[in-house]
C-alpha cells in the first residue's frame, strides 16, 4: 500500500533524523556533563574549600562531593550515552543525571538562589531532545529529591523544622509548571520534525518525479533540439535551394495568393517579389498561347486544394512567352488542412526548342536514312541481280548462238527444194542426185535440231533458275527491312552446286577448277537459303575475278566445310591475287573495293547477311599474290525465334 | 547493575551530603540572658535599637550563607541594631588572620564592630561553639534570639529562624527564641566551652 509505505518511510526517516539529532544533543550534553563536573569542583573549591574546627581546617565535604558524586553522575551519563546512543533510556538517564546535578550544584552553592535556576535551565536544555517523557522523568527526580529531603531533612529543603510534609509538592509543581510549557513544545517540535520528514519525503518523491520528468523532458528536448538542428540545417539547405535555384519558387496561401517568390522567379518572369505578393499566378502569368485546358486544370486544382504538374506557356513581364514546367504541391498543417501551396516553375523554353529541333532533325534523318536504305537496297538488288544477270546473259547468248547457228535454216533449204520439186518430188527423190540426199539430210537436220533443243532446254532450265533467283533476291531485299525467318534445312552440297551454277559460265570460260572438301558432319544445315546462296555466289564470283585479274596459270577454287564448336565454317579459298594487310582492314566496308569496276557492295552485303544469319564473315590473306580465304561461320542450330540482327565485325 | 554501580555512590554521597548539611552544631550552653557591660564590655544600652552579638569563624564557608541570609533580611528590618561580631582568631596569630571576604561582608551589614576573638575566649564566655551563632538582645539587654538563621549548613535561603531573627531586630516578639546553628565549629567540643 503506498500510504503504508509512505508512513513506514516517514517513520524511518524521522527515526534516522531524530537519532542524528539525539547524537548531536548527546554530544552537547556530554560537554554539559563535563562542564558541570568542572563547575561543581570550582564551586566547592571556591566557596567551601575547607571546613574549620577552630584553627584546624579540613577539606570540605563539598569538595569531595563535587569530585566523587560529580564524577559518578557525569561518568554515568557519558558512559550510558556512549553505550546506548540511540536508546530512549539514554535520554532518561541524561535527564535524571541532569536533575541530580541540579540538586548537587544547589547544595554545593549553599542553596544560592541562582543555582535553583539550574533546574529550570536543565529542563530547557533537556527539551532540545524533543522528548517530553524525559521531562517527566526529570520532574519525578526533582519531586523525589524534595520529597525525600523534605521528609528526612526538611531544613535542607524548606529551611524549617516544622514544615508541612507536602511542601515538596509545591516545588514539584513549579517544575511541572515549566514542564507544562516545555512538554507540549517538545511534542509540537517532534511533530513538526515528523511533518518535515513527511514533507521531505514528499519533496523527494516530487523531486524524483520532477527529476524523472526533467530528465525525460531534457531527453525530449535534446532529441527535439537535434531534430530541430537537423531540420534547421535541412531548412537552410532547402532555403539555399529555394533562393539560388534557377527555377522559380512560389509560396502561396490556400487561396493561391502569392506570399513569397524567390530570385529565380524574378529572373525568369521579370516580376519582383513586392510586385506579385497577394496576386494569383493565373492572373498575370498566362496569355494567349497558354492552353485553356491547362488553365482549367490549374483552376480546378486550386479549387480542390490538390497539387498538379503541368507543362504550358507563361508570359514574362515584358510579354515574351516561355515554356514552363510547373509543379505545385499543397502544404498541410498538423490537422491536415491545406494552408499553403508551394510551386516550382522551370523555364524549359530552351529544352522545348531543342526538342522541336531534334524532332525536326530526326525526321530529316529518317528521310535521309530511308532514302539511303532504299538506295542500299536498290544497290544490293541490282548487284545481286547483276551477278545473276551475267549467267542469264550467258544463257541467252548460248540460246542466241544456238538459234543463229540453228539447223533450222538447213531445214528451210530442204523445204524450198521440196517445194520446187513438189510435182516431181518422187522422181526427184529417186532419180536426182540432190533428191536422193534429202532423206538423209532431213534426218541429220532433225538430229541437229534435237541437239539444239536439248541445249536450249538446258540453258532455259538455268535461265529459269537464275530468274527465279533474281525474283528471290528482289523478294529478299524487299523483306530486309522486316524481321522474318526463312530458315530451312538445306543440303550443303546442293547449296554449293547452286552457287557454282550461278557462276558456271565464268568458271568454264576461264577454266577454273573447283574442289569441294566437305565435312560429312555438316552435310545438312538449317539456315536462310537465299542469304547463304547470295554469300556463296559473291565469294565464288570474287574468287573468280581475283584469279582472272591476276592471270593465274591454274586457277583453282576450293570450297571447304568443317564443324567447330556447334558452328559450321564454310571456306572459299582461291589462289588469286590475294589481299593486302591494309585492305583486310577495310574490305568489308561499304563502298570499298579493290576492283577497277567494283562497287564495294558485295562483301559488305555478304558480311551483313552473315551477321543476319547469326554468324560472321572473315577474310584471311597473307598478302598480294598469296591468294585469299573467306570463312563463313554459321551456327549449326540457329535460334528458332528468327534472325537476329547483329553488329558485324570483320576480322583479318 | 551498571546503574546501581553508578547511582549507589551518588545516592550515598547525596545522603551523606544532606546529612552533613543538616547537622547543626552543638547547642549553646549558658548563654547570658541579660546583656551587661560586664558581659560585653563594649556594650551600652540603647534606647531604641537592639544589640546583635555575632560569633563567627572568619574562614568558615558555612557562615557565608548566614551573612547572605542576613543581608537579605536587612531589607525588612526597621531598626539598625548594634552589631558586635566576634571573629575567631587562634591565640598564636595576629588579628590579620580574621580579615577575610566574610569579615568584609560582615562589616557591610551596618553598625558593626568586628572584634578578634583570640583563642575563642568570647565564644566561651557566651557559651557558643558554632560559627554563625547570633544573639539578639533587646533594648534592655534581654536575650531575645539565640541560634543560626540558615536552614542547613552553608545553605542560605528563607527560614523561620531568619524570620524570627528579623522580628527581634524589629523589636517584635517571637514564640521561639532558640534555633539551631549550622556552621563550622569555632571551638571544638573537646576543647570545652
Amino acid at each position: 500500500m503506498p500510504e503504508q509505505r509512505r508512513i513506514a518511510e516517514t517513520n524511518a526517516l524521522f527515526q534516522q533524523r531524530y537519532e542524528t539529532e539525539c547524537a548531536w544533543v548527546h554530544r552537547f550534553m556530554a560537554w554539559i556533563m563535563v562542564g558541570q563536573w568542572a563547575l561543581g569542583l570550582a564551586f566547592a573549591a571556591f566557596l567551601s574549600p575547607y571546613t574549620w574546627i577552630g584553627e584546624r581546617q579540613e577539606i570540605h565535604i563539598h569538595v569531595w562531593a563535587a569530585l566523587l558524586i560529580g564524577t559518578s553522575l557525569s561518568g554515568f551519563a557519558l558512559y550510558w550515552m556512549r553505550l546506548y546512543p540511540k536508546e530512549a533510556s539514554t535520554r532518561h538517564v541524561v535527564a535524571i543525571v541532569q536533575m541530580l546535578w541540579s540538586a548537587l550544584l544547589i547544595h554545593l552553592s549553599g542553596g544560592r538562589i541562582e543555582t535553583h535556576f539550574h533546574v529550570f535551565a536543565s529542563l530547557a536544555i533537556l527539551s532540545i531532545y524533543r522528548d517530553w517523557k524525559i521531562l517527566i522523568s526529570a520532574t519525578v527526580v526533582v519531586a523525589i529529591d524534595h520529597f525525600v529531603r523534605g521528609v528526612f531533612y526538611p531544613l535542607s529543603v524548606f529551611g524549617i523544622l516544622t514544615e508541612s510534609p507536602y511542601r515538596w509538592i509545591e516545588h514539584a509543581a513549579w517544575v511541572l509548571f515549566e514542564v507544562a510549557f516545555l512538554a507540549p513544545g517538545c511534542y509540537r517540535l517532534r511533530k513538526e520534525v515528523y511533518e518535515l520528514c513527511a514533507r521531505q519525503l514528499e519533496l523527494q518523491d516530487a523531486k524524483r518525479t520532477v527529476d524523472q520528468q526533467v530528465a525525460e523532458r531534457t531527453r525530449e528536448l535534446s532529441d527535439a533540439y537535434e531534430l530541430l538542428a537537423e531540420k534547421t540545417a535541412e531548412t537552410e539547405k532547402l532555403a539555399l535551394v529555394a533562393r539560388y535555384t534557377d527555377n522559380a519558387v512560389l509560396i502561396t496561401d490556400a487561396d493561391s495568393q502569392i506570399e513569397w517568390v524567390n530570385e529565380g522567379f524574378t529572373r525568369i518572369t521579370g516580376y519582383a517579389l513586392e510586385e506579385v505578393i497577394g496576386k494569383r499566378p493565373l492572373d498575370f502569368l498566362h496569355g494567349p498561347q497558354t492552353d485553356p485546358q491547362i488553365r482549367e486544370t490549374i483552376r480546378n486544382a486550386n479549387q480542390h486544394k490538390v497539387g498538379f504538374n503541368v507543362h504550358t506557356v507563361n508570359y514574362r513581364k515584358d510579354g515574351q512567352p516561355y515554356w514552363v514546367d510547373i509543379e505545385v504541391r499543397p502544404i498541410r498543417d498538423a490537422d491536415g488542412e491545406v494552408r499553403r501551396f508551394i510551386g516550382i516553375q522551370a523555364d524549359v523554353t530552351e529544352r522545348v526548342t531543342q526538342e522541336r529541333e531534334k524532332i525536326r532533325l530526326h525526321q530529316e534523318l529518317l528521310d535521309v536514312s530511308r532514302q539511303a536504305g532504299m538506295a542500299e537496297i536498290a544497290t544490293g538488288v541490282l548487284h545481286n541481280v547483276g551477278n545473276i544477270l551475267n549467267s542469264v546473259n550467258v544463257s541467252v547468248s548460248v540460246i542466241r548462238n544456238q538459234c543463229s547457228k540453228s539447223a533450222l535454216g538447213h531445214l528451210q533449204k530442204v523445204t524450198d527444194l521440196i517445194a520446187e520439186h513438189e510435182s516431181t518430188f518422187a522422181d526427184f527423190v529417186s532419180s536426182d542426185q540432190r533428191g536422193k540426199k534429202i532423206p538423209s539430210y532431213v534426218q541429220r537436220v532433225t538430229q541437229a535440231l534435237g541437239d539444239e533443243r536439248q541445249t536450249i532446254d538446258e540453258e532455259l532450265v538455268d535461265l529459269t533458275k537464275n530468274i527465279e533467283h533474281i525474283r528471290e533476291i528482289v523478294t529478299m531485299q524487299q523483306s530486309m527491312a522486316r524481321t522474318g525467318n526463312c530458315n530451312q534445312r538445306l543440303e550443303l552440297d546442293t547449296m554449293i552446286e547452286d552457287a557454282l551454277a550461278a557462276n558456271k559460265a565464268s568458271l568454264m570460260n576461264h577454266q577454273i577448277r573447283v574442289i569441294k572438301e566437305l565435312d560429312d558432319d555438316a552435310a545438312v544445315i538449317e539456315t536462310d537459303k537465299h542469304r547463304l546462296l547470295q554469300i556463296l555466289i559473291n565469294l565464288i564470283k570474287n574468287a573468280k575475278d581475283s584469279m582472272v585479274e591476276h592471270g593465274v596459270d591454274s586457277p583453282q577454287i576450293t570450297i571447304r566445310s568443317r564443324c567447330e564448336d556447334e558452328q559450321l565454317v564454310l571456306s572459299v579459298i582461291d589462289n588469286g591475287m590475294g589481299i593486302s594487310r591494309e585492305s583486310l582492314q577495310q574490305i568489308f566496308q561499304h563502298g570499298y573495293t579493290t576492283k577497277d569496276d567494283g562497287h564495294g557492295f558485295g562483301l559488305h552485303s555478304s558480311a551483313n547477311a552473315a551477321g543476319e544469319l547469326g554468324g560472321r564473315l572473315e577474310a584471311f590473306s597473307d598478302g598480294i599474290g598469296t591468294g585469299a580465304r573467306f570463312d563463313v561461320t554459321l551456327p549449326l542450330n540457329p535460334p528458332k525465334s528468327g534472325i537476329e540482327t547483329k553488329v558485324f565485325q570483320a576480322t583479318s | 547493575m551498571l546503574s546501581v554501580l553508578f547511582m549507589l555512590p551518588v545516592l550515598l554521597g547525596m545522603s551523606m551530603l544532606a546529612n552533613y548539611a543538616n547537622q547543626p552544631g552543638p547547642e549553646a550552653i549558658d548563654v547570658p540572658v541579660k546583656l551587661t557591660s560586664g558581659v560585653l564590655p563594649e556594650w551600652k544600652a540603647f534606647s531604641a535599637r537592639p544589640t546583635v552579638v555575632f560569633f563567627y569563624h572568619p574562614h568558615c564557608p558555612c557562615t557565608r550563607a548566614t551573612v547572605r541570609t542576613w543581608e537579605r533580611l536587612i531589607a525588612t528590618s526597621s531598626t539598625q541594631p548594634k552589631i558586635f561580631a566576634y571573629a575567631y582568631r587562634p591565640a598564636d596569630v595576629n588579628d590579620q588572620w580574621v580579615e577575610s571576604d566574610l569579615t568584609d561582608a560582615i562589616r557591610k551589614l551596618g553598625d558593626v564592630d568586628v572584634i578578634a576573638d583570640a583563642g575563642g575566649d568570647a565564644c566561651r564566655r557566651f557559651g557558643v561553639t558554632t560559627s554563625g551563632h547570633l544573639l539578639v538582645y533587646g533594648v534592655n539587654g534581654e536575650l531575645k534570639f539565640s541560634g543560626g538563621i540558615t536552614s542547613a549548613r552553608g545553605h542560605e535561603g528563607e527560614s523561620q529562624a531568619g524570620d524570627a531573627f528579623i522580628k527581634q531586630i524589629n523589636l517584635q516578639s517571637t514564640a521561639q527564641t532558640h534555633w539551631p546553628v549550622f556552621g563550622c565549629a569555632v571551638v571544638s567540643e573537646a576543647e570545652g566551652v
